[in-house]
């Protein structure tokens, strides 16, 4: 007898007492109906979190400091701490980064508070200097209105729309300004179209020392009253507004606006970023508080960490040593999801023992008589197996359209009931092929199991008792 | 072809040893066609499970061409009752929500017969027992004759070299009985093929077999004709 040949007795058998084995089906249904369901949020989370992070392009960001005291938790760790001569972090450091294989960009952090003027509208906020090549990446790629800068040493801004409304500007869609939202004008915002913002100017206002004829050490400049200060500004032409931030996009560049890395150098400031500049200890380079490192692939992550950390006794901060604690919460997550789940499908798995044992009860002469005409016990067990797994494949089926449904309509009523109008509709379940597999293979696996039973009890029976049985 | 030697069958139940054969020992050749008659209890339907390979013996042979059934597993002892016995019962023993025709394919199912020629083969087997505008009838629409032609269909199936009756006419009236005797001699006559027969009718026994044994209280007490020799 061939493998089809008991699958045929097995699903004959299923079709000939229809409503038991629709009864018992369904439960499997609703089993693997609950455990998918449940599985597919803690995936959805999973995948919203997770893309939320690739979209920002933190899994190829690292972020280059000095050597992390923090870390240090042993006395001995600090005495070597103490001996070991500390990597400044210069132009030198940032061109040995760039010289990293799989390093696609390094650039050091200048940043520093300023103060915008335009149009007679003024606020504070932190000016950060990027190259023209991370135009190519988020958020920057992507900005609301306009352009990215082209050069490194353009007199050109790209400006956060959060900034513009600390300046109390309002940026609407050419047209719509006439249907501006009343609260608009009743916080004194001024209605712009991007058009009249872009191409414009700002005036980027520094603190700077007034050091006109002070002979004065570095260090004597911080006292307070060893130095006068003055304001320095500097004019830049708009390119481009960046979109309102998220959650995750543009974190790790801080700023109200941002300009070209070298002429954000060329500003005129105070002119330290760390304690080093003050000690001198730099060499006469520029000394900078971090460095962000782009690789150009997720892969080359661990490489190029394992030179800057080993190699080159740096501290280095990646999103990815924060992704993998949250994966390790998912995994923790997923498996109580799952344990609930389950739950329902071995409530069924004892429904499919209860028909099967049932159905040896009613079958026992037919066991006896397929016997009587050569059937062997293995061949009489593969057929219940057959019955129990055809139970759990069907089930299984039916119950991933059960939960792909549940979660369909659930995801319906978040998205009507607690979504802000305006916002994307978020998709909070997610069946990925491993979990549309996997429950198709579970549900046949702990269907299996339930006949193990059932199936070794019918194996067993004696054909001469199984004649006699009415 | 077939030996039985010093065969004994005890049943227990609980403390209590019933002994349902003891110390039987015969032969039959081959195309032989022996009876074994006595009383109800006396033993001879066990005999016959025994040598079907239905049931195991508590002590003795049954030597088939030289296996011992006595030492074959439970696997074997499924082999031996799928190539080399066809059997028949009184109750006929088809099964009730299968047609005719798929009650014979199941027995050329299990006995691995090539999947595209079973049906084929059962409806020449139907055809050849006379039942070829019954076969798509269900064992409830059919007469005890028509039945227990079915059952011959699908005992010889698989090209048994023994066919093993227990009472097959127990539940016929005398007329079909005839009929499906004189199908079962014809199959002795004709083919050759070696038939044992359990009844307690000793006047059918005495008139279609070589020889006949006579069994009372699981002993044999009376052995008559040629053959089935000890």
């Amino acid at each position: 007898m061939t493998s089809p040949d008991m699958i045929k007795l097995g699903l004959e058998n299923l079709l000939r007492t229809r409503l038991r084995t629709v009864l018992t089906v369904l439960g499997v249904v609703v089993g693997i109906g609950a455990l998918t369901s449940m599985v597919s949020f803690g995936t959805g989370m999973q995948k919203n979190i997770t893309e939320a992070f690739r979209d920002s392009d933190l899994f190829t960001s690292l972020f280059v400091t000095a050597a992390d005291v923090e870390e240090i938790n042993d006395p001995d760790d600090i005495a070597d701490l103490m001996r070991k001569p500390l990597t400044p972090l210069t132009d030198s450091t940032v061109i040995a980064i760039r010289g990293i294989p799989g390093v696609d960009m390094a650039f050091p952090e200048i940043s520093f508070p300023v103060r915008l003027e335009m149009d007679g509208h003024e606020t504070r906020t932190t000016l950060r200097g990027l190259p023209a090549s991370m135009g190519r990446y988020r958020p920057f790629k992507d900005l609301e209105y306009g352009e990215y800068f082209a050069g490194d040493g353009d007199r050109a801004a790209v400006i956060r729309m959060e900034t513009l409304e600390d300046m109390g500007l309002s940026v609407v869609d050419p047209g719509a300004e006439a249907q501006a939202a009343p609260e608009d004008s009743a916080s004194h915002m001024e209605l712009v179209e991007p058009g009249s913002v872009i191409g414009g100017t700002v005036s980027v206002v520094t603190a700077v020392m007034d050091l006109s004829g002070s002979p004065m050490s570095a260090l004597a400049r911080l006292m307070p009253g060893g130095g006068a200060f003055r304001e320095a500004a500097g004019e830049f032409k708009i390119t481009g507004i960046l979109k309102q931030s998220t959650n995750f996009h543009g974190q790790g560049f801080h700023g109200g606006i941002f300009v070209p890395i070298e002429a954000a150098d060329s500003i005129p400031r105070l002119g330290f970023s760390s304690v080093w500049d003050l000690l001198g200890e730099g060499g006469g380079e520029g000394m900078y508080s971090s460095i962000y490192v782009r690789v150009k692939d997720m892969t080359d992550m661990e490489s190029v960490r394992a030179v800057l950390v080993d190699d080159m006794g740096l501290s280095v901060l990646s999103i990815s040593d924060q992704l993998s604690e949250i994966r390790r919460g998912f995994i923790i997550v997923d498996s109580v999801l799952a344990a609930i789940g389950t739950v329902a499908l071995f409530v069924a798995a004892l429904g499919i023992v209860n028909t099967m044992v049932m159905s040896i009860l009613e079958r026992t002469r037919e066991i006896g008589i397929m016997k009587a005409i050569g059937a062997s016990d293995a061949e009489i067990r593969t057929i219940f197996f057959a019955e129990a797994a055809t139970i759990g494949a069907v089930g299984a089926v039916f119950g991933l359209i059960l939960g792909w449904l549940v979660t369909r309509v659930a995801n319906m009523v978040v998205n009507i009931r607690f979504m802000p109008p305006g916002e994307d509709p978020v998709n909070l379940f997610y069946f990925p092929l491993w979990l549309i597999l996997g429950a198709v293979g579970f549900s046949i696996v702990v269907s299996l199991l339930a006949g193990l039973y059932p199936a070794g009890r019918a194996a067993r029976v004696d054909p001469v008792k199984a004649l006699r049985h009415d | 072809m077939l030996r039985v030697k010093g065969l004994s069958k005890t049943y227990s139940k609980g403390d209590i040893e019933i002994p349902a054969l003891r110390d039987i020992t015969f032969e039959v050749d081959e195309g032989q066609f022996v009876s074994i008659v006595g009383r109800s209890g006396s033993g001879k339907s066990t005999l016959l499970n025994l040598i079907g390979g239905l049931d195991t013996p508590s002590s003795g042979h049954i030597l088939f061409r030289e296996a011992d059934l006595a030492a074959m597993k439970r696997a074997e002892l499924a082999g031996h009752r799928r190539r080399s016995v066809g059997m028949l019962f009184q109750s006929f023993n088809l099964i009730g929500h299968r047609t005719a025709i798929e009650n014979v394919i199941l027995a050329l199912t299990f006995g691995r017969f090539p999947r595209g020629e079973r049906k084929q083969r059962a409806a020449a087997l139907l055809e050849e027992v006379g039942l070829a505008d019954r076969m798509n009838h269900k064992p409830a629409e059919l007469s005890g004759g028509e039945a227990q032609r079915v059952a011959i269909a699908r005992a010889l199936a698989n090209e048994p070299d023994l066919l093993l009756l227990d009472e097959p006419t127990g539940n016929l009236d005398s007329g079909t009985a005839d009929e499906i005797m004189r199908i079962v001699c014809d199959l002795n006559r004709e083919r050759g093929l070696t038939v044992l027969l359990v009844t307690h009718e000793e006047g059918v026994a005495r008139t279609v077999s070589d020889s006949m044994i006579r069994l009372l209280d699981g002993r044999i007490v009376e052995r008559s004709g040629g053959g089935a020799s000890q």
